[in-house]
């Protein structure tokens, strides 16, 4: 699959992907309004790498990587990076398109307060969906 | 079809029909549009007849088909019965098929052909093993003989600090083919955000708990009441897979997997739904 991150090994991928969240959001008037209530850390993890991604009121601060830094979260979404890079195809495959279709399938895991998770599902689904523009076809 | 933005009235028609269901009265509103061999339709879990507009307003299945949809109790338009606060709600099958045959019954329908999706699929092979004699073919959208408990705590469908609606939005927000119209994918979505307290969590218990069939599907006899099973590709809540599996138990059963499609084929997609359906249809005239 050739993208707009034209470096080809996945952990690298993921991380560009991941670091450009606030980009890909942030001018995203629609959903900026849905996420209005969303204010919280949340980690993104690719295999062994971490991502603190800071949620304020539907805006997204700028990603924090690192693995082994003390920070709060309130969950921590886990997959290897090949199963994100899956969910950011432009038109991904069955079972591969949606966070809960990975979570039953066992190539998601999602660990935390799931009340926080359930609140927000959708805005969850939306700031994690929002790499597939990266992933677009040149 | 006129376009959409044109000044148009649609040909389908609602009305109320009172049943008796469980020994209480309800009032059932169901839609209908078309002539012919009727065509009775089940809405998935938590969401209601609306699902079924798109088929209402093909001409190619209303000249030949009477296609009608109601709305089970305390979803859509129709109400729940008297003392519903009082109540937790909990679908079983024995309600579920009464529900149906009451329906039916109460229109005079001559041995209809039913249509379900998602737990309405898993009642048209509740209806295949126990009702056979009562239908002209059955067709199963989304139909699998069980679903795997664990892997999702519905609990979560009915919290009061949780918003029900957009909790159950959330949920079913990725049960879509990825090319399915935006449009319809969000429209469907929007019947579950309308739903009521603990709809959707009931309907899943039927789904999910109650309503378990493996030990049944090998009573169907398809050569005496024909049926279909169509499954989404992209559905994760009955994979084509399931459905494969509850077919392999079953003599005669046809399965087709639909390309593109997710949980909600009749809705979320009409365009691409009605290439599988048509021939299928086509088959029962």
């Amino acid at each position: 699959m050739s993208s707009k991150l034209e470096d080809g090994i996945p952990a690298s991928d993921v991380r560009h992907a991941v670091e450009r969240l606030p980009d890909l959001l942030n001018g995203d008037a629609g959903f900026a309004f849905r996420a209005r209530a969303m204010t919280l850390d949340f980690v993104l993890a690719s295999g062994r790498d971490r991502f603190y991604v800071p949620v304020r009121a539907g805006r997204l601060d700028a990603v924090v990587h690192g693995s082994r830094i003390l920070r709060s979260a309130a969950l921590a979404f886990a997959a290897e990076p090949e199963v994100w890079l899956a969910h950011w195809r432009p038109v991904p495959s069955p079972g591969e398109h949606d966070l809960l279709a990975l979570v039953k399938d066992e190539r998601l895991s999602i660990e935390g307060d799931m009340r926080v998770l359930i609140r927000h599902l959708q805005s969850f689904k939306d700031i994690l969906a929002a790499p597939r523009t990266l992933f677009e076809e040149n | 079809m006129p376009p959409p933005c044109a000044v148009h009235i649609e040909p389908i028609t609602g009305r109320y029909v009172h049943l008796e269901l469980g020994g209480r009265p309800h009032r059932v509103y169901f839609e209908e549009a078309g002539e012919g061999i009727p065509l009775v339709c089940l809405h998935t879990a938590g969401a209601d007849g609306r699902q079924y507009r798109h088929l209402m307003t093909d001409q190619a299945i209303t000249d030949r088909f009477r296609v009608l949809a109601f709305d089970m109790p305390r979803h859509g338009k129709s109400l729940p019965p008297a003392g519903w606060r009082d109540e937790e709600y909990r679908l079983t099958s024995a309600a579920y098929a009464e529900m149906v045959l009451a329906f039916s019954d109460g229109l005079a329908l001559e041995r209809p052909v039913v249509m379900g999706c998602s737990i309405g699929g898993r009642m048209a092979l509740y209806l295949a093993i126990h009702h056979p004699e009562r239908f002209r073919a059955i067709i199963g959208l989304e139909a699998t003989d069980y679903q795997p408990r664990g892997w999702f705590d519905i609990e979560w469908l009915h919290q009061p600090d949780v918003h029900g609606g957009d909790a159950c939005g959330a949920i079913v927000s990725g049960l879509f083919g990825p090319r399915s119209p935006d449009e319809y994918r969000w429209e469907t979505v929007w019947g579950y955000m309308q739903g009521g307290p603990g709809v959707f969590k009931g309907d899943v218990w039927f789904y999910r708990v109650e309503g378990d069939l493996r030990e049944e599907t090998r009573r169907i006899d398809a050569r005496k009441c024909p049926l279909y099973l169509l499954s989404g590709e992209y559905d994760f809540a009955c994979t084509p897979e399931d459905s494969r599996r509850t077919a392999a138990t079953i003599e005669g059963v046809e399965v087709t997997v639909m390309e593109g499609l997710g949980h909600f084929p009749m809705s979320e997609h009409p365009d691409q739904f009605r290439r599988y359906l048509l021939p299928v249809l086509d088959k029962i005239a």
